[in-house]
């Protein structure tokens, strides 16, 4: 698919979803992707650790997930 | 620790990971493998699958930090983690992963017609450089099920025409948001982000349906 078409069928979408949803909603699913993108980079970080990188961040994500994050 | 306690990560056959991409990715076909590792749960059944190859086109080994670095260069062709799994696992499966390849420079693609912009990508901290260039590919009849790089590979548009004659057509070849990892110390890091040919970009976000820069 070309992508001026998906940029278009897009913009469509979000019309819809704007008439659907309200502001609160909206912020609600952003803090959501945020909360999700964080602890998908931890367990990246983590697993770095696991796989057997000895940088700080892939320790320190290790140790807040041993933890209980 | 959910993840690491009730999943292992370990090095599978080349012939497993094929089998498992072909049927559960939604590509449903195989793909450049060198390394393949699998996730497995506490019963031993495979419930992810990440796959590192040589990518197919010479184009992409030499451009993503020139020819000196074209050997140094993973394509992660495949990743499917099974729904069942917590949605961090793709990201702890790469992680485990990476440090095991013998290879500094790991590029991956996500698939824009699919409607896909690589938030994995973004949130294991790979660099964002763009979508790949619009382009048509050859392909040619009888042979569909395979890669035009396969058939194609270093030839010009005019010689493919030449060798397969009146079996070639073209294909639009959808664009795909590139993302570049470097799997290196911080040293190696710093020279290869120097020798990097694209520009890094903020990352694509899709906010309640619209594609937009972050």
């Amino acid at each position: 698919m070309d992508v001026e078409e998906l940029a278009c069928k897009m913009r469509l979408r979000a019309i819809k979803i704007e008439d659907e949803i309200g502001p609160n909603e909206r912020q609600q699913h952003l803090v959501e992707q945020e909360r999700l993108e964080a602890l998908q980079k931890l367990y990246f970080n983590a697993g770095r650790w696991a796989g057997g990188a000895r940088d700080r961040i892939a320790k320190e994500a290790y140790q807040k997930i041993a933890l209980g994050a | 620790m959910a993840l690491a306690e009730n999943y292992s990560i370990e090095r599978i056959s080349y012939q497993m990971a094929q089998d498992a991409v072909i049927a559960n990715h939604y590509l449903h076909r195989k793909a450049p493998c060198t390394f393949a590792f699998g996730m497995f749960d506490s019963v031993g059944q495979l419930v992810g699958v990440v796959i590192y190859g040589v990518p197919a086109s010479s184009t992409l080994l030499k451009g993503i930090c020139g020819p000196d670095e074209a050997q140094n260069v993973y394509e992660l062709t495949r990743l499917w983690v099974d729904d069942s799994v917590p949605k961090n696992g793709e990201s702890w499966l790469i992680g485990q992963t990476l440090k095991q390849l013998d290879r500094e420079i790991v590029v991956s693609f996500a698939d824009s017609s699919a409607d896909h912009v690589g938030y994995v990508y973004q949130a294991t901290n790979f660099i964002y450089t763009g979508l790949s260039a619009k382009f048509k590919d050859p392909k040619v009849r009888g042979m569909e099920g395979q890669h035009h790089a396969s058939y194609a590979n270093g030839l010009t548009n005019a010689e493919v025409i030449e060798k397969f004659g009146d079996r070639v057509y073209w294909v639009e070849r959808p664009r795909k948001h590139r993302y570049i990892y470097f799997n290196a110390s911080k040293t190696r890091k710093r020279i290869l982000m120097s020798k990097l040919r694209y520009k890094p970009l903020p990352y694509p976000k899709i906010h309640a349906g619209v594609l937009e820069g972050k």
